[in-house]
């Protein structure tokens, strides 16, 4: 008897670990065949057997990645867009956030209800009506369009008004016996106290925006205001002379767009599990 | 004394107001109004540039008697059936399992399973294009080598469906095993000790014990699913374009297609406009249960 319930712990725990080491596998594969695939000229990828790794190694699909795109341009777009969106919306957001947590005035509630209203409002349900807005405001194909929509998010209220609400009365009362005004209260009594959720909101809201392809893709058709998620969108259905581009091209491409994304991943992981939690409503 | 108190009052309102008005004023904009939008449009023939014709309830008889408008929520519906059992039972279980004390890696391995969610869908989708390419493809090549055949993954009417409910698993699995670990996290020890101290198997644990326990992160993430059901439009974009033969046209997709390809705008907002109704009920359903979780923050 014992020795079938030790055979079972180890097959259970082999098995355990065979279960998790396939499930890493099937995650990180995909990503490896991308590189690897990135390095190939075009006649490698079609080899019969299959070979891994690139024999000899081409730079062919770089070369033309950067011919095609003005990458570096889509790089300052994307990181230009995501740090105004993030650094904005935090801002503001948190600034609503505090003023229905701990200020009081008349149709307060009423308001907080109105913008929590918007929650039910997904993008794809505005998608037309929102264009034709851009394009009646003269927006359309502008840094601004890209930017200004994104400025406030009914989530983003709600969150941060529930991280203050938790900042104590007492600390508020005692900066306005002092004569503080609102504002300095804002910056040196809330600012400091709900850093967490400012942290988390920003990681989250950078994130979004770096990976949005959908906003981008209605509003922006000039090629000096694309972000890289539009750059894969061109290889996947735009013109045929991109879309019938050797796959080791549009390996180096999605490969040039995602790792950037995997590097600062790697290095601040810890961080953007927990902003991810943190945003769920979970600690 | 009284006097000092009415101004510090009025002082406060009028900063509560001039805080709530940037964000107010943005989601008006670029919110509310556009949601009215396209109820409003919803009633108009409209192609973007000429005057809009007023046709009443036209565009909604139209896409509910038109077979590929309703196709559009059935395949939404097929996402849903295929992808949230899996991605729930994948989640739970693995959380499970790298939850283990004995269990060596959890950060790395939660730390790799997170990873595709933190790419944005079009790369990913774009990766798996390639990997499920049919003549040179690593799917196929990996059948070939297990004696199977190779299959046009993306060119097959119910394949291409799957390929896309997979990716989306995959994607989304380490979101849902965070989540999970963070459930599991808060059962108390002794609950899962005494159970083993009277002999319980995993399996009636999983089920009797930590499954009740962890229903409130389910149905958050059920809900959550739900709602991005129909949201999915990269991940089509990227792979089918909603071929072959419409099998992949989800909804928020065929708003897309219809509105800005065929121009058909009053009838996409009709679309949009039934897409809002569902999405009232569901994000209703949703925040009652996010308020009711988040409480552990005031």
């Amino acid at each position: 008897l014992k020795r079938t319930v030790a055979f079972r712990y180890v097959a259970g725990r082999t098995l355990a670990y065979l279960v998790i080491f396939c499930g890493v596998l099937l995650i990180l594969i995909p990503f490896l065949w991308m590189i690897l695939s990135s390095f190939k000229t075009s006649s490698q990828v079609y080899q019969i057997p299959l070979r891994f790794i690139p024999n000899p190694l081409s730079l062919e699909g770089y070369a033309r990645t950067f011919e095609v795109w003005n990458i570096p341009r889509y790089f300052f777009n994307t990181t230009l867009v995501s740090l105004c969106v993030t650094l904005g919306s935090v801002l503001i957001c948190s600034l609503a956030g505090y003023a229905f947590a701990k200020l009081r005035f008349p149709g307060k509630n009423l308001l907080f209800y109105y913008i929590l209203a918007s929650l039910m409002l997904p993008f794809q349900v505005r998608m037309i009506t929102t264009f034709l807005l851009l394009k009646r405001l003269g927006l359309l194909n502008s840094y601004t369009g890209l930017i200004l929509p994104w400025l406030a998010t009914g989530f983003a209220v709600f969150l941060m008004r529930q991280i203050t609400t938790a900042v104590p009365n007492s600390l508020i009362d005692a900066a306005r016996i002092d004569g503080c005004s609102e504002p300095s209260i804002f910056l040196k009594i809330i600012i400091p106290n709900v850093k967490p959720g400012i942290y988390a909101l920003s990681i989250i809201t950078f994130m979004t925006t770096w990976n949005d392809m959908l906003w981008p893709f209605i509003i922006v058709s000039k090629e000096k205001l694309k972000t890289l998620p539009l750059l894969i969108a061109s290889i996947a259905g735009g013109h045929m002379e991109i879309t019938s581009m050797p796959w080791p091209t549009r390996m180096a491409a999605v490969t040039i767009v995602l790792i950037p994304v995997l590097i600062l991943y790697s290095l601040t992981q810890r961080y953007i599990i927990r902003a991810m939690a943190i945003t769920s409503g979970i600690k | 004394v009284g006097k000092f108190f009415a101004r510090h009052r009025l002082a406060e309102s009028l900063w509560g107001y001039v805080f709530v008005l940037p964000a107010t004023l943005i989601i008006t904009l670029f919110w509310i109004i556009p949601s009215i939008g396209s109820l409003y449009y919803s009633l108009f023939s409209f192609n973007g540039i000429k005057t809009p014709k007023f046709i009443g309830l036209q565009n909604f008889v139209n896409y509910f008697t038109d077979p590929q408008g309703l196709n559009s929520l059935r395949v939404a519906g097929y996402y849903i059936l295929g992808t949230l059992p899996a991605a729930l039972l994948l989640g739970l279980v693995l959380a499970i399992i790298i939850e283990k004390k004995w269990f060596k890696g959890v950060t790395f391995v939660g730390a790799v399973f997170f990873i595709p969610v933190c790419m944005s869908y079009v790369g990913v989708s774009f990766i798996w294009k390639w990997m499920f390419e049919p003549m040179a493809g690593l799917v196929n090549h990996t059948l070939q080598a297990l004696g199977l055949p190779g299959q046009k993954w993306l060119t097959t009417p119910g394949l291409a469906l799957a390929c896309i409910l997979f990716i989306s698993v995959w994607k989304n699995i380490g979101f849902f095993i965070i989540l999970y670990l963070a459930a599991l996290r808060q059962i108390p020890a002794s609950y899962i000790e005494s159970a083993d101290l009277d002999g319980v198997n995993e399996l009636q644990k999983a089920r009797h014990i930590i499954w009740p326990l962890v229903l409130p992160t389910t149905v958050f993430l059920t809900i959550m699913s739900i709602i991005d059901a129909f949201r999915v439009f990269d991940q089509v974009y990227a792979l089918t374009l909603g071929g072959p033969n419409h099998s992949t046209e989800i909804v928020a997709f065929y708003v897309w297609q219809v509105g800005f390809l065929q121009l058909r705008m009053g009838y996409a907002s009709a679309v949009a406009s039934v897409l809002l109704l569902i999405m009232i009920g569901l994000t209703f359903l949703q925040w009652k249960y996010y308020t009711s979780r988040i409480q552990f923050l005031d």
